[in-house]
């Protein structure tokens, strides 16, 4: 191919321009890929073109900006959400989306196998110890019989800690997340999650990004049913940071959740002024 | 915004996959007035635009992980995906090719100067463009660029031989870009 008549020939003007047929377009695409001058001589008419339409630049009214961070903060909450009445499938395809829950369970897990591998060498040092030494077989039986109680007993303790754990992963399967955005465009990329169980009226908490209050302060969660708040309790940072945080039961209507900035120990009505989160509870 | 932060397009494509809403919308503040700058020339109207330019945002949002670096840079992108769905918008609403050049001939946002948010230096520097390139030079970059025309309508709008639109458009850009180098 004759590259300079090529370049010369108009194509790429009509490509930046937007006139160019799909079949030219194909064409140039394959010429900018095999021909680095193709591609070059493609890329400046662009950047002056893109210079031309900057210069026409015109301020939007405000109010879409406003419009599309609340458009995209309730999308959020209608596709992050799963719930129990999904069908199996569709919580399988959920699964993926949720860290969440790897992050609570693992911890408990990885504490459940460091603990039996210690008690597992433990007893295997104990082991050889005593058969190594003495023929104390009594010492030996009483010590062994000690052992296994003492890991029967821690045994039992690890399977409460697993009961409770798969409790709450299951208790999380049912439950409703709740991602709750900033709501004000002075505190940008807030984050805190809601996980509520209308059934049980369980709720938990957990906090990816709020400011620290003062020491005077606790962030309070409220529920709205109806457009009235109902008090959800307040909640120290640390628990709703590193995990989560229980919080006050909240009745089957709650159409969204909202977290406020309160004085310490919280306040009946919440002070909207200070409300740093809010999402809607999907439908 | 001289103290907002400044970030690589490459830490913009990333917080945009990431849902990082700080980024969001520091890109929104910088592009909006370009891409709505397009879609208002594209449509003659603020509310249509308005709208528009809501939709180009959220589709920036929702199909940010279908933007390839190889393939542009992240404006060329954004202002393709502007274009297009201002164009779409405008087909729907089924203008004559009359109205179409009526409206680039009577854009009344591009005379209103105050609408403008770039420097002052861009607005002269449109000033000296628009000076500059003769009517049918403009006509037929703005026919195509904002108006979605084809090359047959081109040529009927400007009555020459459809043969010659591609040199026609060639002339009228190579004679844009002389006149930004100058600039």
């Amino acid at each position: 191919m004759d590259v300079q008549r090529y370049i010369s020939s108009g194509i790429i003007e009509s490509f930046v321009a937007g006139l160019a047929t799909d079949q030219e377009v194909r064409e140039l695409q394959a010429a900018m890929a095999q021909y680095p001058e193709v591609k070059a001589a493609a890329d400046a008419v662009q950047l002056d073109m893109e210079r031309y339409v900057t210069m026409q630049s015109i301020a939007p009214p405000p109010a879409v900006r406003d419009r599309i961070f609340q458009l995209i903060n309730n999308e959020g909450v209608e596709t992050a959400v799963p719930v129990s009445a999904y069908a199996a499938e569709e919580q399988s395809l959920y699964a993926a989306d949720e860290p969440k829950e790897v992050k609570l369970v693992s911890p408990v897990w990885r504490y459940v196998a460091a603990a039996a591998i210690l008690g597992l060498l433990a007893s295997v040092w104990m082991n050889v110890q005593y058969s190594n030494s003495s023929n104390d077989w009594k010492g030996k039986y009483e010590a062994l019989l000690t052992e296994k109680d003492k890991m029967i007993a821690d045994n039992s303790a690890m399977q409460t800690r697993m009961q409770t754990s798969e409790q709450m992963l299951q208790s999380l399967r049912g439950m409703k997340m709740v991602p709750m955005y900033t709501v004000t465009p002075t505190r940008p990329g807030l984050l805190a999650t809601v996980y509520w169980n209308p059934k049980s009226e369980e709720v938990m908490l957990t906090v990816t990004n709020l400011p620290a209050p003062a020491a005077d302060q606790q962030y309070q969660l409220w529920g709205i049913v109806n457009g009235k708040p109902v008090d959800a309790g307040v909640f120290e940072m640390d628990a709703a940071v590193k995990g989560f945080a229980k919080m006050k039961s909240m009745v089957p209507g709650a159409q969204m959740f909202a977290i406020t900035l309160e004085k310490k120990g919280g306040s009946p009505t919440p002070t909207l002024t200070a409300m740093y989160v809010a999402g809607k509870v999907q439908g | 915004m001289g103290t907002e932060n400044t970030y690589t397009e490459q830490e913009l494509v990333q917080g945009l996959k990431s849902r990082d809403q700080q980024i969001f919308g520091y890109l929104y503040d910088h592009y909006s007035p370009a891409l709505y700058g397009v879609i208002l020339k594209v449509l003659n109207d603020e509310n249509s635009a308005s709208d528009v330019l809501q939709e180009v945002f959220l589709k920036i949002w929702r199909s940010i992980d279908k933007y390839d670096t190889e393939k542009g840079r992240l404006f060329t992108w954004m202002l393709n995906i502007a274009r297009n769905t201002a164009i779409d918008s405008l087909r729907s609403k089924g203008h004559k090719l009359e109205q179409k050049i009526q409206e680039l001939t009577n854009d009344v946002y591009l005379q209103t100067s105050q609408l403008t948010v770039q420097p002052t230096v861009d607005h002269l520097g449109l000033s000296k463009v628009l000076e500059k390139l003769n009517k049918e030079q403009r006509t037929i970059i703005d026919l195509a660029y904002y108006k979605g025309c084809t090359q047959e309508e081109i040529a009927r709008v400007l009555d020459i031989p459809l043969g010659t639109v591609k040199t026609r458009m060639r002339n009228a850009i190579i004679q844009l870009r002389n006149i930004l180098k100058q600039l």
